[in-house]
Order: structure tokens, then sequence, then C-alpha cells
């Protein structure tokens, strides 16, 4: 028996952002999304940011439904402020599981939230411990599976690059600077503009440091290399 | 009802009843109209389940009990997630837990167990036992007999005679205490192999079979593993080892296995 | 419950250095009941020539006919004797012949080739889309079962007896777990000089 199902429940996404792309680098993370959402394949509204900054050691990015993911701010937020009651910062890790324990029980009510998360930052302890400084990834999905990463890409990403990203990983045998691990990012959104639809080529790159915090990164753009347009027959 | 003061007459059609008649009408032309076929009905539909696959094994020996799993995470089973996920579980010095089938039921269900594990420790001032740590669990998954956790769960240890017991389990409950199992997608692959070399059901009754050390169970493990990477598309990247001996801390080991 | 596990019943072919073993259970059912006990599923096509057909059991004899019919034809022809190859090309182009209205079975082939005594083994699917690895094939009910356990018993190079060994055990094993087969197993052990025909032992359930 259905019940109203497809009215008061996101069975359905309406507007997505599409992948995010993440990796860790010595001493915190970087975080690439495009700054497009997509309604089905119309880019519908460019310029919107799909990251948050929750405090100075936690920043979450999301793909999937907007709006669902906007309500989600709001949740997080108010999460925040429970602990700043406390006077305490919730911690990327606390933030993960509290994250993973919501996605979960909106799943087993049949309601589920359409996001894919990104839960990225440094513990508080670890980011004054300079000799281990271990920076932290969280994924979680739809229906509340959630795993800790070093590198990761979702959405179509998933498909795509997750690969190419664990490549130039491993090539540096983990130990990987802020910059090189940017440029990484970057190349992964290059092969997202030529290959996924739904991704744009106006992105920014959030990070996590241990000594800077949290930055929202500025609107940036790429071209990418399309001389291979001129040999394309599919279209005039 | 007040009808009587409101001055509608009391032997006509009662409005108020026929106002309900005509919302509940409405609500039901509205929840199951008449335009939506069966197929768009199942199309709409929503699944909470999703599988990541991967596979577990535990071996009970006389002293030891050993736990094996991949450590791959997969969606669709084609696209890896994570070459490092973590299915087995410890939960405490003589508990493992270990699961696979929908990750988000396996970390629920760990969550839950622990929380369990950690009242009792409160309560009793001991860590609970694994004869009653599977009780527990049984009962757990048979606490949502009608929206199942959907794992292939195996708890293995050692009990309080300082055997090794493995129990394995269906999604729902169903437990049964073993001397080997498996569960996951290589389950039909590995089980045969155990049921050749530790059940030995193939040999006859005549011939000398070979006592389970803990070398060999491990060998084994490795074994069974290796061959189930070959051949099943979710399993892979890394053998998570667990060892735990009567009287002894649990070792934990890591090896690789095939990424492809 | 599918077509392809009405009646039952697996294959298992392995090759060695030159032989090869193919094996059978002996169950024929219906569904859960269990009809007959001493059903093989593996056929002699030629002197050192076989070929296994798991799947619906109706289909599996029509398409034995069909092989046959041809097998006979082509021997005739050529008045020589069928290599497995050949046999296994044959086969698979028969199948696909009924490519949008397939015969309900997986056929296998093992043999050695008549003249170099080459160890040649193939299964393919109901549509005839061949598999000939070096090592080992099955198909039927236990397919999953055997390919676990295959991979642990098989290696380079194996002497018939050691090959015979290896067969037996992976059968075995799988029809301990493998509720749609059993009743024991049949084992051809073809080797270039004879073709040695062992009937073991199984659950008999």
């Amino acid at each position: 028996m259905m019940h109203h199902d497809e009215l008061q429940r996101t069975l359905n996404p309406t507007c997505t952002g599409t992948s995010v792309i993440a990796m860790q680098y010595k001493t915190g993370v970087v975080v690439m999304t495009d700054r497009v959402v997509s309604y089905g394949k119309t880019a519908r509204y460019k310029n919107v940011s799909r990251q948050y900054k929750v405090n100075d050691n936690v920043l979450v990015a999301f793909g999937g439904d907007h709006a669902d993911f906007q309500w989600l701010q709001n949740v997080i937020e108010r999460q925040a402020l429970f602990w700043k009651r406390f006077d305490q910062e919730i911690g990327p890790k606390a933030l993960h599981g509290y994250l993973t324990s919501l996605l979960y029980a909106r799943r087993c009510k049949m309601n589920p939230l359409w996001n894919t998360l990104i839960v990225a930052g440094i513990e508080e302890e670890e980011k004054n411990n300079k000799e281990t400084s271990t920076p932290f990834i969280g994924v979680i999905t739809q229906k509340g599976c959630a795993y800790q990463v070093k590198h990761v890409a979702t959405g179509i990403g998933a498909m795509l690059l997750n690969q190419a990203v664990e490549d130039s990983w491993r090539k540096k045998g983990g130990d990987i600077t802020r910059a090189e691990a940017e440029a990484v990012l970057k190349k992964a959104l290059e092969l997202t503009i030529y290959h996924d639809c739904t991704a744009d080529n106006d992105f920014e790159i959030g990070s996590v440091d241990s000594e800077d915090g949290v930055n929202l990164g500025k609107e940036e753009t790429i071209i990418g290399d399309w001389s291979i347009a001129e040999t394309n027959c599919q279209y005039e | 009802m007040a009808c009587s003061f409101t001055g509608i007459a009391k032997n006509g059609p009662n409005p108020y009843s026929e106002m309900f008649a005509f919302k509940a009408a409405m609500k039901a032309a509205e929840a199951e109209p008449v335009w939506r076929t069966s197929r768009i009905i199942e199309r709409q539909r929503w699944n909470p389940y999703s599988f990541e696959g991967g596979s577990t094994c535990a071996i009970a020996g006389e002293n030891f009990a050993i736990l094996a799993s991949d450590t791959r995470l997969t969606q669709n089973d084609i696209n890896i997630l994570t070459r490092d996920g973590e299915k087995m579980h410890i939960l405490n010095d003589s508990i493992v837990l270990a699961t696979t089938g929908f990750y988000g039921d396996v970390l629920q269900l760990k969550k839950v167990l622990q929380s369990r594990l950690h009242k009792y420790r409160f309560d009793y001032r001991s860590d609970m036992s694994v004869d009653l740590c599977a009780e527990l669990l049984s009962r757990n998954l048979y606490y949502r007999r009608f929206f199942p956790y959907y794992t292939g769960a195996v708890l293995a240890g050692i009990d309080e005679h300082g055997k090794g017991a493995v129990f394995s389990y269906d999604p729902i409950g169903c437990i049964e205490r073993i001397a080997y199992s498996a569960s996951g997608n290589a389950e039909p692959m590995i089980i045969p192999f155990l049921d050749c070399q530790i059940g030995h059901v193939t040999l006859s009754d005549e011939a000398e079979k070979p006592p389970l050390t803990l070398e060999r169970a491990t060998s084994l493990m490795k074994d069974a593993f290796r061959s189930a990477a070959e051949r099943e598309i979710t399993t892979g990247d890394k053998i998570h080892l667990i060892i735990a001996e009567a009287g002894k801390p649990i070792v934990q080991k890591f090896l690789p296995l095939r990424e492809d | 419950m599918s077509i392809m596990s009405y009646n039952g019943g697996t294959v298992l072919a392995m090759a060695g250095e030159e032989c090869v073993c193919i094996a059978t259970d002996l169950r024929f059912g219906e569904q859960m009941t269990t009809v007959a006990t001493d059903k093989k599923k593996v056929h002699k096509v030629s002197d050192k020539v076989y070929v296994g057909l798991a799947g619906f059991s109706s289909d599996a004899r029509t398409m034995l006919e069909k092989i046959m019919f041809r097998k006979n034809l082509y021997e005739l022809r050529e008045s020589r004797k069928i290599r497995p190859k050949v046999l296994g090309e044959m086969i698979s182009n028969l199948c696909y012949q009924h490519r949008f209205g397939s015969y309900f079975t997986e056929p296998l082939v093992a043999g050695l080739d008549p003249d170099t005594h080459k160890p040649y083994i193939c299964a393919m699917d109901t549509i005839g889309c061949i598999a000939s690895p070096r090592d080992f094939v099955a198909v039927g009910t236990g397919q999953e079962y055997l390919l676990g356990v295959c991979e642990s018993y098989w290696r380079e190079n194996m002497k018939a007896d050691e090959l015979f060994e290896a067969t037996a055990q992976s059968m075995l094993s799988c029809l301990e777990r493998d509720a749609a087969s059993g009743w024991g197993a049949v084992v051809y052990t073809i080797t270039k000089d004879k073709v040695n025909v062992s009937t073991i032992k199984a659950r008999m359930d």
C-alpha cells in the first residue's frame, strides 16, 4: 500500500550535484566540487557551493539532492551548536558518526536523504600533535553505508575517477603535498568535464589544514584541452 | 452526538459521517490513483538495501578461533568503494563479529552489539562470553524479522571452556554452532573447500585425518581466499586475518590479495 | 526455480599432461524430487572425445542427438576422427543457430586430439559462447561450488592419476553442498592409451 510516498519523500532526486573528489595530504584534506546544480541534465543553478564549513576543523561536501543538503546544513549547524553548549567543537569523526546514524535512520523509515556525503577534517588533538596530525575523510552513502578513506571520488566520479586518483596517490606512496593533491584534483575535474555531462568547469577546492583550519576555496575555472573535438565527427 | 442542538434532523443522513467517508475516499484515490499501473508502482518503489559484496570465513579449533575476510567494499558489484573496508569487528577480548551483506546494516548491528556488551560490562563487571553474545546476536537479528538486517553474520571467539567457537547465522537470526563457516559472495566457493580439508567429508572412514592445528587452519584460510579472489569479483584487495587463541590476546594481520 | 536447475546435475572437466578428466554426478530430479539415481550427463562422442550436457534434461537429450548426427556426418565426409576442438566449435555453432529460442543446456567438451594427444576442454553457455581455459571448466547447478575447490586443487601438468584424484575430490566436495546433484559420480580419465571409467560413492542423497 502506497501512502503519498512520491509526494512526501525523496524517492527521486530533483536538483542534484554530481561528483565530489577529496584527497588527503600530509597535514590536511582538499575537497573539490564543481559549482553547478543540475535539474536532470539541465544546468539549473550555477555558482552554487556544494561545500559547507561546520567549524574550523570540519568541512562537509555533498553529491545528490540539493534540497536535502540544504536541510542537512541546518541539521549540522544545530548539532554543532548543541556541542557549543558544552564548550566543545564537533570533530569530523563525531560528525561522520552522527550523519551515518541520521542517514541510516532515514533509510529505515523508507524516507531516505538522497545524498552522498564527504566529511573532511582534522580532530582537534591531531591538530595540536604535529608528529602524527592525521587528517580524516569519511564517506556516507545514501543508505547509511559509511567508511573512511585516504582519497575518494563519488557519484559518476566513482566510476570515472577513483582509479585515476588512486594511481596518482600510489605513485607518490601516499606522501603527498598540498600542491600535488590540488593538481591531482584539478586533473580529475578535467576528466569529469570531458565525460560527465552534468559536471561543470566552474569549481572550488575547499581545504582543511592543521594550521590554516577550514578554507572554502574561491571560484575557479578550467577550460581543458578540446583539440580532440576537431576530429570528432559525431556532431557538426 | 450534539446534532440536536445544531438543528440538524436526527433521522436524515449524518453529514459528519458522510464528510468522513468522502475524505477517506479522497485520500484513497490520492494514494492509489487509477493511472498508476503496477509497473509504475514497482519502478517507484525504493530499495532500502544495497550490497557491498566480499566474503568472510571462520574456523574453530581446539583452543583457537581464526577469522578472515577480504577488505573490499563494492558498489553494484563492479565498482570499488574502498580497498580498506572493515568487515570484521573485535567486540571484546574473546568475541569477533564478521559480517557481509548490506554495510549500513553491518555498521548498525555492530553498534547495537557493542552497546549491549558495554552495558553488560557495566552491569556484571565482566566481559560477555561468546555463547551469550551469540544468542544475543540471534535475537537482535530476529527482532528485525520483517525488515531484516541484510547481513550474513559469523560470530567467533573463545568460549568459557577455552575452546574455539564459531556461530553461523542467516539474515533473520537462525543460529548454529559449527566447526567452520563462511558467508558472503564467495561462500559457495569457500565452503566445499573447507568441507574437504577440515570436515574431511571426501575421505573414507579409514583414512588418516590430520589434526587441525593453528598453522594448518591459517594456511587453509589463505588458500581459500586466494582461490575465491581468482573467481569472485567482489572479493579481493587484502585478507584481514584475526586469530584468537585461548589465554592470549587477539592478533590481527593483513595479507595482500589480488586487486583486480 | 529456473529451468536450468529443474533437473539438477553437474559436469566438471580438468586438463592434465596428455590427459583429461571429465566427471558427472548421477542424480536426475524434478525440482526437489529425485527421480533417478543413475543418470550420466557425460556421453562418449568419439574414441577420446566426450561431451557433458548439464541443464534441462529433455533439451540435453535432443542436443546430444543433434551432436551425434553432425559428428557422424563429419566423420563420414572427412574419413577421420573428429578433434575435440572441432566438436566444440560445432556444438557452439549448433547452439547459436537457436540464439532466440535456445536449448536450456550448457554443453561441455573434453578430449584428446586423436593425433597429437593434446588435451582440450571447453564449456559454453546455452547460446554457444565458448570458454576454453587451460585448467578446468564446470557447468550445472554445482558450478560455483566446483570453481572454488578446483581453483585450489588444480596444478600445472598433472599426470593421469593425480588428475583423477583432483577431479574426484573436487566433485565429491561439490556434491557435499549441492542439493540438486549427488548420488555418486562417474569420472572418465582419458589418456592416450585408454579411457578409465570409475564410479565413486559420494553423499548418496
